[in-house]
């Protein structure tokens, strides 16, 4: 199923038209169509998904993690404070997903779970 | 409100020249580049003919009629615009156009402001007509040409066309491409020519099918066809023309006004980019009460008892496209 990459903006008919963005509702017709002008901007959802095994989450920064993660603590990193880490394969690990009223997971295993991405300190503060 | 300004109050000079935005002219009514019917108040009929004749074999008895005598009749009304703002000259009481303020509190009227800012303001107007009378496309057709089933052939709308109308913003008229499109109620007879994006290392491939699907009747008759484009391709062919050994495919005058594609001019107007228009200008109309509407702007104080000011431009409008068969509509 193709789709508008997120953040693509296509003018396919210059600015006197209007333009199209990944909430445009267009037809398969009209998005093949689009794919033979702007082929980096049209994606194939399922194709997309398939190859995503990454993925972004929020941990609780515990004492072990800081101990085997030096770095984090060169970084600033105290107990207690959220980061951002990307797992390859989300599913590999031993994680338990947070409800979206919970929006945070807590690491159980920590050996299978490297921080592969730290926050830097402007979001930091953000998360706070 | 119509005054949105940014006003420095007067001392000194000031620079003589009002800075005006830039403007295409609009050369479809300036210089007729399509038919203009006007004196079409409501209800007026456009009848289109289009007969079959039949060879048969000679008989000295009772003979059997065959061919057709055709006849569409088409009733237009076009449609009734107007555009309309208020401002109010007080506010410019301290501004450039004090100076032309005749004597008196009660004259806030200024002749610069009027003559060049309002002059401006009538030439956007005249653009927007004449972007609307090509690029136009209402709500009611966009809607109709999304439910149209999309097809290779001539008898289905394409995927670009249907690109095009999902594209195109909504406004009170159908211009030529929506007409070409979708007329009568029912999927355009015009020629459709898939396109793509045009630059300036493609477009003659590009003119050379639309070229193509012209069909030889049209470029055999008296009155010659345009090729209608967007102003972006005059650029485009200059470009082009550059690295070309011959330039004869691309032909342009001297003074770079007038251009022709293997002897076809080329006339440069709002279309939208990716789209070119091959037809006579006879069969694109232009109806409306008056043309000269167009030029016509009333400026009055609201009320009597009031100050403040209205401009307004009142006209007719709507796109008639005749003869579709014989139209090539090239979008990419």
């Amino acid at each position: 199923m193709l789709k508008i990459k997120k953040g693509e903006v296509i003018t396919p008919y210059g600015h006197t038209a209007g333009s199209f963005t990944d909430e445009s509702d267009l037809s398969q017709a009209i998005l093949e169509h689009l794919q033979t002008r702007f082929p980096d901007q049209i994606e194939d959802s399922k194709k997309g998904k398939a190859n995503n095994t990454s993925a972004v989450i929020d941990v609780v920064v515990t004492a072990e993690m800081l101990e085997v993660n030096p770095e984090l603590v060169e970084e600033g990193v105290e107990e207690g404070e959220v980061v951002q880490i990307d797992v390859v394969e989300p599913e590999a690990f031993d994680v338990e997903v947070s409800t979206p009223e919970e929006p945070i997971v807590e690491i159980k295993s920590l050996e299978a779970a490297p921080a592969k991405k730290k926050e830097t300190k402007k979001s930091k503060q953000q998360i706070k | 409100m119509a005054i949105s300004a940014t006003i420095v109050d007067i001392r000194g000079k000031a620079y003589e020249p009002i800075i005006e935005e830039l403007l295409f002219e609009n050369k479809t009514v300036a210089n007729k580049l399509v038919a203009f019917e006007d004196d079409v108040k409501s209800e007026t009929i456009f009848t289109e003919n289009d007969n079959i004749a039949t060879m048969q074999a000679y008989t000295s008895g009772a003979p059997s009629s065959s061919g057709t005598l055709g006849l569409v009749d088409t009733a237009v009304t076009p449609i009734k615009l107007m555009f309309y703002q208020e401002f109010d000259p007080n506010t410019l009481r301290s501004s450039r156009f004090k100076r032309d303020m005749k004597k008196g509190a009660w004259n806030t009227a200024s002749s610069e402001f009027e003559r060049v800012v309002l002059g401006a303001y009538g030439k956007a107007v005249s653009y927007d007509a004449e972007l609307k009378f090509w690029s136009g496309e209402t709500q009611a057709t966009k809607t109709a040409i999304a439910a149209l089933t999309p097809g290779t052939g001539q008898t289905a709308v394409g995927a670009a066309e249907q690109t095009w109308a999902a594209a195109q913003t909504v406004s009170l008229v159908d211009g030529v491409v929506a007409r070409m499109i979708y007329n009568g109620g029912a999927l355009g007879t015009r020629i459709k020519v898939l396109g793509t994006t045009i630059t300036s290392s493609n477009i003659a491939v590009e003119y050379g099918k639309a070229y193509a699907a012209i069909p030889a009747v049209v470029l055999a008759g008296g009155e010659k066809p345009y090729i209608y484009a967007p102003y972006s391709h005059k650029q485009l062919i200059n470009i082009f023309n550059v690295s070309a050994t011959y330039r004869d495919l691309f032909s342009v005058s001297d003074d770079k006004e007038t251009y022709f594609y293997n002897g076809i001019e080329i006339k440069f107007v709002p279309v939208p980019e990716n789209c070119i228009i091959a037809a006579k200008p006879s069969h694109l109309i232009w109806c409306t009460d008056l043309v000269s509407d167009l030029n016509y702007m009333e400026i009055n104080k609201i009320a009597n008892n009031r100050d403040d000011m209205f401009v307004k431009h009142v006209f007719s409008q709507f796109t008639h496209v005749v003869n579709q068969a014989y139209n090539v509509l090239y979008l990419g």
